[in-house]
């Protein structure tokens, strides 16, 4: 299993109300596609955050990573001990993320952007960032700013960055939201694809249950519930 | 060290100056305007240390705040002399005659201006001489003032013709000696004319006048027998304007009245005060007001920059690497600002001093000293890294995650 975690709760507020999100029990193994569903505000991005060890949890019965076939990392006791660090190091190895916007850095080129995961880990280009533009078909935007590209072009290269380092899972948080219907699905059909051939584990953030049917990832429902005082609990299920 | 530590750290270098190459606009623009604060500063603290330092040159320079005259005449002894001579706080002590004994009619060799001018004992030490100008020796040397040359027209390095007349029963007697000028007053040191020469000169006149001749001179008459030991007066100078109450309280107490312009010093000395004051102040709310343009120049430089700092940190960046990525461009910001201030300064600078260089003669009127610029440097640098640390540490604190879900 790649991820394993039990009785999880991560609880946040906004301005007005009170969030907690509870995840009783998940498994993800190796290779896997999975859609989160539900509506915005929901706390799926937050569970994408727990998954992506950038957000520490409030506490679970247990939450292990296993990149690699020998490797468990313990993500809970990192967390508790602080172990920012060596959670950044785990991070910059195995998890690479698409954000809704892409995401990209402003001052480097797409080239640098995408190479960027590979310099964290001093690993050199070989010929891999190539075959990533001609796969996403951005070989000639290389050189280019991100501030010159279209949406859907900086997704491709968000894309492209994501899959640069060979990471163990993608996750990606609503990766076309900004994008036109048409493009959207190009793009998830996209990133599914290459995601498959590369063996890298997808988790994607949805409020479209019809994409998640059309592209067959496995979905993860949940229920919203809200109490008396008013805190919103949002709970996960397989 | 945790693995890979070392190439994401020095990836996160290479983020930071890929983006500082990048943002090179907005890094001028906060040059220019660290710039505009720190140059002036400069400018103004170049121009108190300037002020300040040359007043306080001046008074300490003019040998005339350190004299000591004693008024009338006295009785000194060899004794006198030699215990006096013997303190610490004395700069400059010679015997001197009678006045009316001390002056003789000098001109130019051949020249037609030849006028009396007062002889001033003199010596090694002479602080009318000033440093490193020759004090005259023998019976055939003597330094003017600079009036004095006006006087006669003399100029460094002529052959003077002194003479020195007395009256012996009927007959008018004259005696001449030929001097050279071996250095000549400044113009600052005294506005009279006066020729300083060595005590043995002075007092081979006085002997003549007294009906005495001088084998060494060559002018006739029964040499003295007796080595001079009482002296009507003396010249005596503290070592600095501090020490002259001292002395004067000291001579006081021997019942010699003195004149000397200890008042005046003990004036200076409360004004040097109250302006050293004012200046701390002024320059305090200089530093005050450099520190916060500086400081909050680079936190919003580093506020700007929260959203890619999470989303560096996101991508392995560790927190090393997120404290320091704000700090060179801080770094670099300071260190620009502080080239340009320096710059500027060096230009404001020279031209205060080209167009003072009449009016305020006591040297250059906007002046800093190698260490000043030092100081300066490491408290630009330092104040930048500070905030910018501080700004960095803040951002490593922030979870990325929130960070950017709130843009």
């Amino acid at each position: 299993m790649l991820y394993e975690m039990s009785d999880l709760k991560k609880t946040w507020s906004s301005a007005s109300t009170r969030f907690v999100l509870r995840v009783p029990d998940l498994a993800v193994s190796q290779g896997e596609a999975v859609g989160i569903l539900g509506p915005s505000g929901c706390g799926k991005s937050t569970l994408l955050d727990v998954l992506g060890l950038i957000l520490a949890p409030d506490g679970a019965k247990s939450f292990a990573f296993c990149p690699k076939p020998n490797v468990t990392i313990d993500a809970s006791t990192f967390w508790r001990d602080r172990r920012m660090d060596a959670i950044a190091a785990v991070r910059a190895r195995h998890i690479s993320y698409v954000l809704q916007s892409g995401g990209l850095l402003p001052f480097l080129t797409v080239r640098q952007n995408i190479t960027l995961p590979m310099r964290m880990l001093g690993q050199e280009d070989d010929g891999r960032v190539r075959e990533l533009a001609l796969l996403l078909d951005i070989a000639p935007l290389l050189k280019r700013y991100p501030a010159s590209l279209s949406g859907g072009e900086r997704q491709r290269v968000a894309i492209a960055r994501a899959l640069a380092s060979d990471p163990a899972v993608v996750l990606a948080d609503e990766p076309t939201a900004s994008l036109d219907p048409i493009n959207a699905d190009k793009v998830l059909a996209e990133l599914l694809r290459i995601s498959r051939d590369l063996g890298a584990t997808l988790i994607v953030t949805t409020h479209d249950a019809l994409v998640v049917k059309r592209l067959g990832l496995r979905p993860l429902r949940h229920d919203i519930s809200k109490d008396g005082s008013g805190v919103v609990t949002s709970t996960f299920y397989q | 060290m945790i693995s890979g530590w070392g190439h994401r750290f020095r990836a996160t270098l290479y983020l930071a100056f890929c983006n500082a190459r990048y943002e090179w606009r907005l890094i001028l623009c906060f040059v220019i305007a660290l710039t505009a604060v720190e140059g002036p500063l400069l400018v103004l603290f170049g121009l108190k240390f300037g002020i300040v330092d040359g007043m306080t040159r001046g008074l300490t320079e003019d040998p005339r705040n350190r004299e000591l005259i004693p008024v009338g005449s006295g009785h000194f002894d060899s004794q006198w002399f030699h215990e006096m001579g013997r303190r610490a706080d004395i700069a400059f002590l010679s015997p001197r005659t009678r006045l009316i004994a001390g002056e003789m009619h000098l001109g130019v060799s051949g020249g037609t201006n030849a006028s009396p001018i007062e002889m001033v004992p003199t010596g090694v030490g002479d602080p009318l001489l000033g440093d490193g100008v020759k004090a005259p020796e023998g019976y055939d040397e003597v330094a003017l003032s600079a009036a004095a040359m006006r006087r006669i027209g003399a100029v460094l390095g002529d052959k003077l013709e002194g003479s020195i007349s007395r009256i012996v029963g009927n007959n008018h007697e004259q005696a001449k000696v030929t001097l050279k000028v071996v250095s000549v007053l400044n113009e600052s040191a005294t506005a009279r004319e006066i020729a300083l020469v060595p005590l043995d000169l002075l007092l081979a006149s006085e002997q003549y006048r007294d009906g005495f001749g001088n084998k060494a001179l060559g002018w006739p008459g029964k040499e003295a027998t007796l080595r001079q030991e009482i002296f009507a007066s003396f010249r005596l100078y503290a070592r600095t304007i501090w020490d002259v109450a001292k002395l004067r309280d000291h001579l006081a107490a021997q019942g010699i009245e003195i004149r000397s312009r200890s008042d005046d010093i003990a004036l200076v000395e409360s004004l040097d005060d109250h302006l050293s004051v004012i200046f701390k102040i002024v320059a305090l709310l200089g530093i005050c007001g450099f520190s916060a343009s500086l400081g909050a120049n680079i936190w919003l430089n580093v506020d700007m920059k929260r959203r890619d700092l999470s989303l560096i940190r996101i991508l392995g960046a560790p927190t090393a690497g997120i404290v320091i990525f704000p700090m060179i461009h801080a770094l670099l910001i300071g260190g620009l600002g502080l080239v340009l201030s320096i710059g500027v300064y060096q230009l404001a600078a020279m031209g205060l001093n080209t167009i003072f260089a009449d009016i305020f003669r006591r040297g250059e009127i906007c002046r800093l000293l190698p260490e000043h610029l030092v100081i300066a440097s490491a408290f630009t640098v330092g104040i930048a890294a500070l905030v910018s640390m501080l700004g960095g540490l803040r951002a490593a604190a922030i979870e990325p995650a929130k960070e950017l879900r709130n843009v």
